[in-house]
């Protein structure tokens, strides 16, 4: 009986001790965030034949299977909030270098770019066919979530883990940086990796742990997003944006009589825009496009002071309007110059996020590599953020494969190296254009206003050069 | 011998409290709170300045008041040496009073969890002038004619004061350049607000805490402007320097 115990016990310890000190799963590749840039990145990696031999893992804090996933099959009826525009090189690097088919009938190619300035009417018109694609991010995620589960590969090529944080990064020799790094999981489970990818966003761990430093500001913006329906299908396919002194509003066409809206705008304004009634913010939509600053700050101060109806805004917004409209010279010009009217807003759809721009000082170490928003984080308003993260994903597996052709390990500083010196420069233009655009039209200081204004008149008048720039938005500058 | 030894090693070698009474003196004045000139001056303050204005006739009403001998007044003024292009020694010392005790009193009843804005405070000192705005003009006279009192008292306390400001409000304080920088703005948004309250005829001085409030904002935006280009300065020469960097990486 005293042995049996002991040898319980004895058993207990040495199952005790096991677990405490288990030893560390190999990977060759493991990506921290299941975003569009992560899965994509091991999509793409499982469909290129040099690097499918890779055994990669990914590891993401969120329900990917039960939320993401059943989106492929059974999309909502409605329209979700998250809605990117994808340009035509991030499409088809999705389509042909990762293999996924994106949901087609919720893709809204669009044809140009419709931009005016909020306090002069200064208009630029860019016209492109299929200058992008407007695409709700579950889209993309869930369809790569399916070319994965396609694929069906055996779990030591693919090992694809959600609702699991990262608890601990560490090298496996604490001296020494080029050692692989052991991640170590909420849920007990440890890695050891060759390469480690942080496509974990923002507040990006892995970058954390690999004392890159990420440099930049924040706006003091917000982002205030919703998907709305529209009174008619649009006569136009394409974007409006419109620069208002507190921050550009663009509507963005989806299919049919749906579009989604970013409007940028300060901290209070839109703490307002998510509280007032979606008839009030819907209006409020409708005015911003076609009413002049001083009409909209009288109706935010109406608003903030609570002294005004739903009836009696919607109808003075219409008053408004219509004053505008008579002075035009024809009728058709509203539809060329104004988008299409909103009918209402999807109630719960309206959210709002902080604006910033931030760029780390490098995209990679010994053993480390960061892509998407881990690097780089931007203000929306040229919609290059997602495409900026598939950019990173493409040249990061070029130049993996080209290691891998060579024979280089694939997670050293030489294998990692070209993918910085591809994107960086790229990264930096289109960063540094979003902020110069961004505080170009955040001030109304009448010589710079006047400047702008002049500005884009030209480019607007001038091919070549309006050509270069529409060029630039829908090939993400490459 | 054993025993003075001990007493010996009692005392320490630094200055402590326990060896010392505190000084009752407040700040840069000679005297403190328990005083008969601070009861003298503070008298004329509250009761004789408001009627009369910054002058000895403010003073000697206060000392007939609280019963001393007007001669008090030659002593009220000791510390300050006469001057032939001031204003006697008493009212020099009047005015050094206002100054002080109206910037104490600003960082007097502050609750200690949660700091006032800068502006709240800003406001409230001068708020704190209302009482005697009327002899505004003459108190402002008084601090800047030229000469030693300008350059010992008014401007010491005037710099004194935006420290007070900056120290007991919420505000960020910096450790390098800004240091000087913010301070100076503010004596300059405190002194501009004052020539307009001496000016201001609107009720309740409403126009001038309108003119401070906008005076403050416009040098704390300033202050903006100039952390954003530096803060955009830094970020370019580092950009450029990672952009090289990447180029020369074996891409």
């Amino acid at each position: 009986m005293l042995a049996r115990s002991a040898i319980v016990r004895k058993y207990a310890l040495r199952k005790l001790a096991s677990t405490a000190t288990a030893t560390p799963k190999l990977t060759d590749v493991l990506i921290v965030g299941g975003g569009p840039a992560g899965l994509t990145l091991a999509a793409a990696l499982k469909s290129t034949p040099r690097l499918q031999h890779l055994k990669t893992t990914l590891v993401d804090a969120s329900d990917l299977m039960g939320k993401v996933a059943p989106f492929y099959d059974s999309p909502p009826e409605n329209f979700t909030n998250r809605v990117v525009s994808l340009t035509p090189p991030s499409k088809s690097f999705i389509e042909t270098k990762a293999g996924a088919r994106m949901l087609e009938d919720r893709i809204q190619p669009y044809d140009g770019m419709y931009v005016t300035d909020g306090l002069t009417n200064a208009t630029l018109n860019m016209e492109k066919d299929s200058m992008a694609y407007m695409v709700e991010i579950l889209n993309i995620q869930s369809s790569l979530l399916k070319r994965l589960e396609e694929l069906n590969l055996p779990s030591e090529s693919l090992q694809l883990m959600d609702n699991t944080k990262v608890a601990s990064i560490e090298y496996s020799d604490p001296e020494d940086t080029t050692s692989w790094p052991i991640v170590t999981l909420d849920n007990g489970e440890v890695f050891k990796t060759r390469l480690l990818v942080g496509a974990d966003g923002f507040n990006s761990p892995v970058r954390k742990f690999s004392d890159i430093q990420s440099r930049g500001w924040f706006y003091n913006r917000f982002g205030v997003v919703a998907t709305m329906k529209l009174e008619y299908p649009p006569y136009k396919l394409r974007g409006w944006q419109r620069f208002l002194p507190t921050g550009p509003i663009a509507h963005l066409a989806l299919p049919d009589d749906n579009a989604t809206l970013v409007w940028s705008t300060t901290e209070p304004l839109s703490r307002l825009l998510r509280e007032i009634t979606p008839e009030q913010f819907t209006g409020l939509v409708n005015a911003a496009f076609v009413l002049e600053d001083s009409d909209l700050k009288y109706f935010y101060r109406q608003l903030e002071k609570g002294t005004i109806s739903n009836e009696k805004l919607l109808e003075d917004i219409n008053f408004r309007t219509e004053q505008v409209y008579d002075s035009l010279e024809n009728d058709d010009l509203i539809d060329e110059i104004y988008p299409p009217r909103v009918k209402s807003i999807l109630g719960p759809s309206r959210a709002r996020f902080p604006l910033k721009m931030f760029h780390a000082d490098t995209y990679c170490k010994d053993r480390i590599a960061l892509v998407g928003d881990a690097a780089h984080a931007t203000h929306p308003l040229a919609g290059q953020g997602l495409n900026m993260g598939q950019g990173d994903v493409e040249a990061l597996i070029k130049a993996l494969e080209k290691a891998s052709m060579r024979g280089h390990d694939i997670g050293s500083l030489l294998s990692l190296q070209p993918f910085w010196a591809e994107r960086y420069p790229i990264n930096n233009m289109l960063l540094g254009m979003t902020d110069k655009l961004h505080k170009i039209y955040g001030t109304d200081f009448a010589p710079i206003v006047a400047l702008r204004s002049l500005g884009v008149s030209i480019m607007n008048k001038v091919g070549p050069l309006k050509n270069l720039i529409s060029g630039t938005l829908s090939d993400s500058g490459k | 011998m054993f025993k003075r030894l001990c007493q010996v090693s009692l005392r320490r070698y630094h200055p402590s409290k326990g060896e010392h009474l505190n000084s009752s003196r407040l700040g840069p004045l000679n005297y403190g709170l328990d005083s008969p000139q601070y009861a003298v001056l503070s008298h004329a303050l509250k009761v004789s300045v408001p009627v009369v204005g910054f002058n000895e006739r403010a003073i000697v009403h206060s000392l007939n008041q609280l019963n001393y001998p007007s001669t008090m007044l030659s002593v009220i003024g000791a510390s300050n040496s006469p001057s032939l292009l001031h204003s006697s020694p008493a009212v020099m010392e009047l005015v050094k009073f206002h100054l002080v005790q109206k910037r104490l009193q600003l960082s007097q009843d502050l609750s200690s969890e949660e700091k006032p804005s800068l502006e709240d405070l800003f406001i409230k000192r001068l708020e704190l002038n209302v009482p005697i705005a009327g002899h505004l003009s003459q108190l402002l006279s008084h601090v800047s004619v030229p000469g030693p009192f300008t350059v010992d008292t008014a401007l010491p306390e005037l710099h004194r004061l935006s420290d007070d400001l900056i120290y007991y409000s919420n505000e960020k304080d910096h450790h390098d350049f800004a240091w000087y920088s913010k301070r100076l703005g503010i004596s300059c948004a405190y002194v501009s607000s004052e020539l307009f309250m001496a000016q201001d005829k609107s009720h309740n001085y409403e126009e001038t805490f309108q003119f401070a409030r906008d005076k403050l904002q416009r040098t704390m935006q300033l202050g903006e402007y100039y952390n954003n280009t530096e803060e955009w300065l830094w970020y370019t020469l580092l950009n450029s320097i990672n952009l090289a960097k990447s180029q020369m990486a074996r891409g």
